[in-house]
């Protein structure tokens, strides 16, 4: 096995919804949830996923973990395809992909205890005896910080923080590779996020986790990832190693995501400035020619109608579809490049490296 | 100049069963005309509730049971119902968190954003449906007479928020609550309403109340800023004053504890322990002292004291220093 | 120490947070038992139901009376010292007949919910969880058969065959079944898209364990007020056939026949063959409303009786 090859690789992913001829509501609707995304998570990396609500990063989330299957496109782990793979490879790949969920307070069965949650993958996946269930449950609980009298509780006993901590020792039961996190703190109170977020990077060190987050919130982002990847309406506009994204954006809408955060810091007066991006996302059922943030684009012209901008490399692992970068491209367009594998081959442009990136596609 | 909204010691307790609650416990706030104040804290804090004690939304079992409520220099505190109704109807709009549950679903939005103007019989129904339209294009609704033909359903998120401010609006009030009133929204449709209510504050000469958990939109949006901890009152000052110095240590666990975008990659952030305290249980004197990470034996004795120096105001025995008392100390100042 | 204080030092508390997260407490069995237990006129209904189980079953223990051997000399007499309801057309005894009649009753009444929701409960979790094709040709299915009228249906049934308490509980089953699996089906369709379900589905669970572990036990609050309200109705229904002439033959009994037995005495004026049983099913049909009423408010659900 390559320390070089991607833990998990998404390949040209394309996820529509209603195009299915089965339904009789049908108006011949399509919504373009996921439009061509690839990228790769690293072992033992974090990958943060920003963009506005409906951008696709969820559906994203969903495709990785294998709750959607993409209407085209591919996601494999550890070099094989989840779908295609034999029985046992699919099996594994279930238990080597787990979801984090948002809401702390729906993803917990209310009629359920706590110990059952939490031990019930082991019994989905058939593992281990009761008894040692019970132990084992005691002892994921424990590693979020909760005791093992837990167990006999119901989730509604719990805070939205320990929910979250219920959650994770449910994510955590199988021994998982990679741990998908779908909005982890954005429900919960601001005091409570810096330890779940805090619990999280223990766990990664723990256990070399590897982490999909997917979040609204770049600032949070910039902290826990080491690459950040931007989505509009189903494409992957921006892809950077986290510093680079952040310091050195290359693409408008990132530039407008980063200046919308509001900062906690001291101002000496109100500022008043100029909205940072107008509008709203236009609707996936039918997205912009060309380029789709182009409508609320300061920088389009009329190209940006015409012709759909490709991934361009900007150096450093950095890549970005647009055509009026904010900084210049360092080469020209590379064909088909996918983030998160190409950026890593250029970074160590070692020649051993890029032929196993070239193996796995 | 008379404030616009004055809260003093105000008390309001929730009963439900046989519990009752203090979900605010002694707050004083005012607010000046033309003037933004946010209030700030963690669920169950009692912004909210402080917000629907002012505009006489208190929950089933929710009572005033000290303290008063001045809105523009009328008391409302001991009214009878329709009198403050008839106060807040003129002078107060609120906007909520949730503009889909707000919002009349099997109505057209013209019609609803137009409505209270007929019920104040404050103009005719075209008059009425006119100042609707001129007020959703203000509000930033483009064709806004086409869009008035249109429900709730069929606008996003964010449009709907405006409808939302535009219904809030259309009486001319002078004081808008606006709870939560961006939470639900993406960040770049939040950035777009705030900067509305900052455009509309200031042609319309309103104050804002605006309540929210969010230290971010508080520093960017606010003039002052008042941070409630478990119902009391923990700091208040002036916008920049608070974020240049802030002295309560909740004040301080609190920002620390939010990483930004200079936080370096991967350190551990700053926590606070615990959680907020169950209001209908026991409570320490200084109610953040259990988790307080300074807290020392006085502030499990006594109740910190308001204590209130150019206009900055905080209850903590050990605040913080800020940078201008270490400045003052290091030059060695005798007493 | 690698993990953070964790958070537990105040639980319970949290629970009754003030500014949102209260509201959205899914309802605990002891706390429903508990809000149901509040509820007089609910309480009024379990009595009155406790006290109908008990006069029909029990009561023929105590009050020994023969309900086999119709007694032409003793027809329809009134009430008085040894039949202190009077006795009927064919001379049994009105007092043991109505707990004899009522024992029918509520078998069958009990006996059709069960199957109407078990039945129901099947088919709206299926449909709902599968969704797609699947839910719309189930769904179908319940269109078309709720689209017959069911007293037609009945009344062709209990001509075919020879009605026995069985095959009423079967018919009568067969025909409640459909509003119970349209609910079902419904909350099925929200619950599935819940994030608990997902996270079965991304360990690996399959449909039968999400269904039976996950989805049966949060529909159960919904079904259990429905499967009240059947009762109420089974018991209605069962009286509307046997005035029909359809129900179960003598010497059997149920309320709905001597009601309509006694009936064709209106005009002697023998009102002991029409009152009790009537009162009996106004009664016991009360009861079930009553707790049905009481148990919806109790798991909170919204004001709607059915569908």
């Amino acid at each position: 096995m390559s320390e070089d090859r991607p833990l998990v690789q998404v390949d040209h992913v394309v996820k529509e919804y209603g195009s299915s001829g089965w339904s009789l509501r049908n108006r011949g609707e399509v919504v373009h949830a996921v439009s061509d995304v690839s990228l790769s998570l690293q072992r033992g990396k974090t990958v943060g996923l920003v963009g506005e609500s409906g951008c696709g990063k969820s559906t994203l989330g969903r495709l990785v973990v294998g709750l959607e299957d993409p209407t085209s496109g591919t996601v494999s782990f550890d070099g094989v395809d989840v779908r295609k793979g034999s029985r046992e490879q699919r099996r594994r790949a279930r238990r080597e992909l787990q979801l984090m969920f948002q809401d702390p307070y729906a993803s917990l069965d209310p009629r359920m205890k706590v110990g059952s949650i939490v031990a019930e993958p082991l019994v989905v996946q058939h593992q281990v005896s009761r008894s040692q269930r019970r132990e084992r449950a005691a002892a994921l609980l424990g590693e979020v910080g909760l005791p093992a009298s837990s167990m006999t509780r119901y989730p509604y006993e719990f805070s939205g923080g320990q929910r979250q901590r219920i959650g994770l020792a449910r994510a955590l039961a199988l021994n998982p590779q990679v741990i998908v996190a779908d909005e982890p703190v954005s429900a919960l109170d601001v005091s409570v996020r810096s330890q779940i977020l805090n619990l999280m990077l223990d766990l990664q060190l723990k256990h070399s986790l590897t982490y999909l987050i997917i979040s609204h919130d770049l600032t949070t982002l910039r902290y826990i990832a080491d690459e950040v990847g931007v989505l509009y309406l189903g494409k992957l506009v921006e892809w950077g190693p986290s510093d680079s994204l952040f310091r050195a954006t290359v693409h408008p809408y990132t530039k407008a995501l980063i200046d919308t955060i509001p900062v906690a810091k001291p101002a000496p007066e109100r500022v008043r400035r100029a909205i940072a991006v107008q509008g709203e996302m236009p609707s996936a059922l039918a997205p912009p020619s060309g380029c789709r943030f182009r409508t609320r684009c300061p920088r389009a012209e009329k190209v940006c109608s015409e012709i759909e901008p490709e991934l361009r490399a900007f150096g450093g692992g950095h890549v970005a579809a647009c055509h009026f970068p904010l900084r210049e491209p360092v080469a020209l367009a590379a064909p088909a490049l996918r983030p998160g594998v190409d950026s890593a081959a250029e970074r160590t442009s070692d020649p051993k490296s890029d032929k196993a990136g070239n193996t796995t596609s | 100049m008379a404030a616009m909204l004055e809260i003093s010691d105000l008390v309001v307790d929730i009963r439900s069963g046989r519990s009752t609650v203090r979900a605010v416990d002694g707050i004083s706030l005012t607010l000046d005309p033309g003037r933004t104040l946010g209030l700030v804290g963690e669920s169950g804090c009692g912004k909210s509730t402080t917000g629907l004690a002012v505009l006489g939304l208190l929950p089933a079992g929710g009572k005033v049971t000290r303290g008063s409520i001045r809105i523009g220099g009328n008391e409302i505190v001991g009214l009878r119902e329709a009198e403050a109704r008839a106060i807040r109807g003129r002078t107060v709009g609120v906007v909520f968190q949730d503009p889909m549950t707000a919002l009349n679903p099997t109505q057209r939005i013209g019609a609803q954003v137009a409505e209270p103007l007929l019920i104040h019989g404050m103009a005719n129904r075209s008059a009425a449906m006119k100042q609707a339209i001129d007020l959703l294009g203000e509000v930033g609704l483009s064709r806004p007479a086409a869009q008035a033909e249109r429900f709730p359903h069929e606008l996003s998120g964010g449009m709907r928020q405006r409808v939302m401010i535009a219904l809030a609006l259309i009486c001319g009030p002078k004081l808008l609550v606006a709870d939560e009133p961006t939470t639900a929204l993406d960040v770049t449709t939040q950035d777009q309403i705030l900067t509305l209510f900052d455009s509309l504050q200031q042609s319309r000469d309103m104050s804002i109340l605006l309540i929210t958990h969010d230290m971010g939109v508080v520093a960017g949006h606010t003039d002052e800023v008042a941070v409630m901890y478990a119902g009391r009152l923990a700091e208040l000052a002036a916008t920049h004053r608070l974020f240049g110095g802030y002295r309560h240590r909740y004040t301080e666990a609190l920002l620390e504890s939010i990483p930004t975008l200079d936080t370096p990659r991967g350190q551990r952030l700053a926590t606070i322990a615990g959680l907020p305290p169950n209001l209908g249980g026991q409570l320490a004197p200084c109610r953040f002292a259990p988790r307080c990470a300074h807290a020392e034996q006085v502030c499990f004795d006594m109740e910190p004291q308001w204590s209130e120096q150019d206009e900055h105001g905080y209850a903590c025995h050990l605040p913080r220093r800020t940078d201008a008392d270490l400045m003052t100390e290091s030059a060695g100042a005798p007493s | 120490m690698s993990i953070d204080l964790p958070d537990v030092a105040d639980t319970t508390g949290q629970a009754a947070a003030l500014d949102t997260q209260a509201a959205v407490e899914p309802k605990q069995p002891s706390m429903v038992l508990r809000r149901f237990l509040e509820n007089r006129l609910a309480i009024l209904g379990l009595l009155l139901f406790l006290a109908m189980t008990v006069f029909c079953f029990l009561g023929p223990l105590v009050y020994h009376t023969d309900q086999i051997h119709t007694r032409l000399s003793e027809q329809t007499l009134p009430p008085g010292p040894g039949h202190p309801l009077g006795t009927d057309q064919v001379g049994y005894d009105e007092l043991g007949r109505l707990m004899v009649g009522g024992q029918t009753s509520i078998e069958i009444a009990l006996g059709a919910a069960l199957v109407a929701v078990v039945l129901g409960v099947v088919w709206g979790t299926v449909a709902g969880y599968f969704g797609g094709i699947i839910d719309s040709f189930m769904m179908r299915i319940v269109d078309s058969v709720m689209s017959i009228p069911a007293l037609f249906l009945l009344m062709f049934l209990a001509t075919m065959f020879r009605p026995s308490v069985l095959m009423l509980i079967l018919v009568l089953g067969l025909l409640a079944w459909l509003a119970p699996a349209r609910l079902v089906r419904g909350e099925t369709l929200s619950l599935r898209s819940r994030e608990y379900v997902q996270a079965v589905r991304v360990m690996g669970g399959r449909a039968p364990r999400i269904i039976l572990r996950h989805l049966v036990p949060n529909v159960l609050g919904t079904i259990v007020v429905n499967a009240t309200f059947q009762v109420a109705d089974a018991i209605l229904a069962i009286a509307a056939i046997s005035f029909l002439g359809l129900g179960i033959p003598p010497p059997a009994a149920n309320w709905g026949g001597m009601l309509s037995d006694g009936l064709n005495y209106t005009y002697s004026g023998f009102w002991w063959l029409i009152y009790p049983s009537g009162i009996a099913i106004i009664i016991t049909v009360l009861s079930f409303n009553l707790i049905g009423d009481g148990l919806r408010d109790a798991v909170g659900l919204r004001a709607h009786r059915r569908l």
